[in-house]
């Protein structure tokens, strides 16, 4: 059994990383404008289809590859938040959770017509990956995994950094918190919730890289994406982003040590995942991140 | 300074300013009295841009603002506090000024500045101004952590970090003690000497009289009385105004 663990640890960090890149666009966009945007896993759905675009049908170098789908991701987010979500941003929360259901079954549409509904996978035929063997034989690991894995990690850094010192970090921070104040302060909203879109449908599409590099790519692979990020950052106690990187680490964690370590069929993960969600929830109503929230309830 | 032309506001058939004008002088400290309801919280939301007025205009240096959005006012000069205080409790005191500091990044190029260097500028700035309004000692706490006066104090200083030359206070006197009291007002007074204008909502009479070159009384969102402090003391519709809440 333990020779398979470094195997099964990577197999986490990987699947982690992926939520991860996904929960905090989640967790982002709930920061400023309260609702879970539901198009988050189909951003990463099509994140996968503009990389097979550009890579595998384009023929472009896998790295001008991955910045293009970053740049042409997030000026999709501006473009999805100014014609849907901007002109109900007053509106109580449900209505740009509805429409978030729709641009998501839009973008699903969208890569149909344009890619066609068959699976399609980035392995062309006769190619093989690189592959490292570590550990003595008990750890393989793919040459784009690590790559991967050095991008997401990159763009956490940045983010984290961009978060905490620039000057448009703080100005999220303060939009956030009181959009009125952030305005008469001189911060523009607009720019900002912009910014916020950019960010987080940029991070899933380079989900969606991650999760097509493993699997196929499928229309519907976002959905099952979508709800999983959305577990971390309930996990994790909403609105903190900390929180949602952790949830996320749990949930990439758990469902690969279940079907790893026990003889329970993979076929059963999910279910078991959501159970030890129902689980935590009951020992940490708001999360383990989220005692904030609750304090501030009570004042 | 600022010019309020009939200036109208309505919530379905309630006319929460109706068809108001008044102007501020540039240098002076004006200040906006009336009962409670008189529309003097919602002048201030229109003329820093939160809400959008029905009709009329407002115009803040001989511009034409009235169809700004409230950020690129504050841009322009307005500063402003709120009745109920509204500081970012999450963020220390010291980073609810850098946070009001003017530049925000407009340019993609500007988004990962500024560097360290700048930083530490922001940071001095950031401190004179807690030392100005006496909270040095408290920059590192969080700022939901302050007393209630110190945290007027704040907002205030917070108004000023906007680099705003038009500061609008509401209710800058409630619920603090005498010393407080005077601390704010001699702040006032520094920053007016140094050539800022201020617009002030308070209850406080005494305040308010004291501190104003001119006084604006509203009623029922329309200008009742315009004149120096001693004028308005005087006027019986002012008094009527007062009176006729207290019959209530």
């Amino acid at each position: 059994m333990l020779e398979i663990l470094p195997q099964i640890i990577w197999f986490s960090l990987l699947a982690s990383a992926i939520y991860a890149l996904v929960a905090i666009g989640l967790s982002l966009i709930f920061g400023i404008l309260e609702f879970i945007n539901f198009a988050q896993g189909d951003f990463a759905m099509v994140g996968a289809y503009l990389f097979f675009g550009f890579v595998i049908e384009g023929g472009l170098p896998w790295w001008i590859g991955i910045a293009m789908v970053v740049i042409v991701a997030a000026l999709m987010g501006v473009v999805i938040e100014r014609i849907t979500f901007k002109p109900v941003r007053k509106s109580p929360p449900f209505i740009p959770l509805v429409i978030s259901i729709g641009v998501g079954a839009l973008l699903q549409a969208i890569m149909i017509f344009k890619f066609g509904g068959s699976v399609k996978s980035y392995r062309t035929e006769g190619s093989k990956a690189e592959v490292y063997k570590l550990f003595g034989d008990t750890l393989s690991v793919t040459q784009s995994q690590i790559t991967l894995m050095f991008v997401t990690a990159g763009l956490l850094l940045g983010l984290y950094l961009f978060l905490k010192y620039s000057k448009t970090g703080t100005a999220i921070r303060a939009v956030a918190d009181n959009q009125d104040v952030a305005a008469i302060l001189g911060v523009s909203i607009n720019k900002t919730i912009g910014i916020i879109f950019a960010v987080g449908t940029a991070l899933a599409a380079v989900a969606g890289v991650m999760i097509a590099n493993e699997q196929n790519l499928s229309i519907t692979m976002g959905l099952s994406l979508g709800v999983k990020a959305f577990a971390a950052v309930v996990l994790g106690g909403v609105g903190s982003l900390p929180g949602a990187i952790v949830g996320a680490f749990i949930i990439g964690f758990s469902e690969n040590f279940i079907v790893g370590l026990t003889p329970i069929p993979s076929s059963y993960k999910d279910a078991i995942v959501f159970g030890l969600l129902i689980i935590m929830l009951f020992l940490y109503p708001n999360g383990l991140f989220g005692a904030k929230a609750e304090e501030e309830a009570r004042a | 300074m600022l010019k309020v032309q009939n200036l109208h506001k309505q919530f379905g058939g309630v006319k929460a300013v109706n068809h108001c004008s008044f102007e501020v002088e540039e240098g002076s400290i004006t200040g906006l009295i009336g009962p409670n309801g008189a529309g003097k919280t919602t002048t201030f939301d229109l003329i820093s841009g939160l809400m959008k007025p029905t009709e009329g205009h407002i115009h803040i240096k001989g511009e034409d603002v009235t169809t700004w959005p409230a950020h690129k006012r504050a841009r322009a000069g307005i500063g402003r506090t709120f009745q109920a205080i509204r500081i970012f409790p999450e963020m220390k005191a010291i980073d609810n000024i850098i946070v009001a500091f003017p530049k925000h990044p407009d340019k993609l190029r500007d988004v990962f500045t500024p560097t360290r260097k700048k930083r530490e500028q922001l940071k001095v700035k950031a401190m004179k101004l807690l030392k100005d309004v006496g909270i040095a000692d408290k920059a590192h706490l969080n700022a939901g952590d302050l007393s209630y006066g110190q945290k007027k104090l704040l907002e205030i200083a917070r108004a000023v970090a906007t680099g705003a030359d038009f500061i609008m206070l509401d209710e800058p006197a409630a619920g603090i003690n005498l010393t407080l009291l005077n601390q704010i007002r001699d702040y006032i007074l520094k920053l007016n000497k140094e050539g800022k204008t201020f617009f002030i909502v308070e209850h406080n009479m005494q305040f308010i009289m004291d501190i104003s070159d001119k006084v604006v009384v509203m009623d029922q969102g329309k200008e009742i009385a315009i004149g120096k402090p001693e004028e308005i003391q005087n006027n019986p519709r002012v008094i009527e105004a007062y009176l006729g809440k207290k019959k209530e």
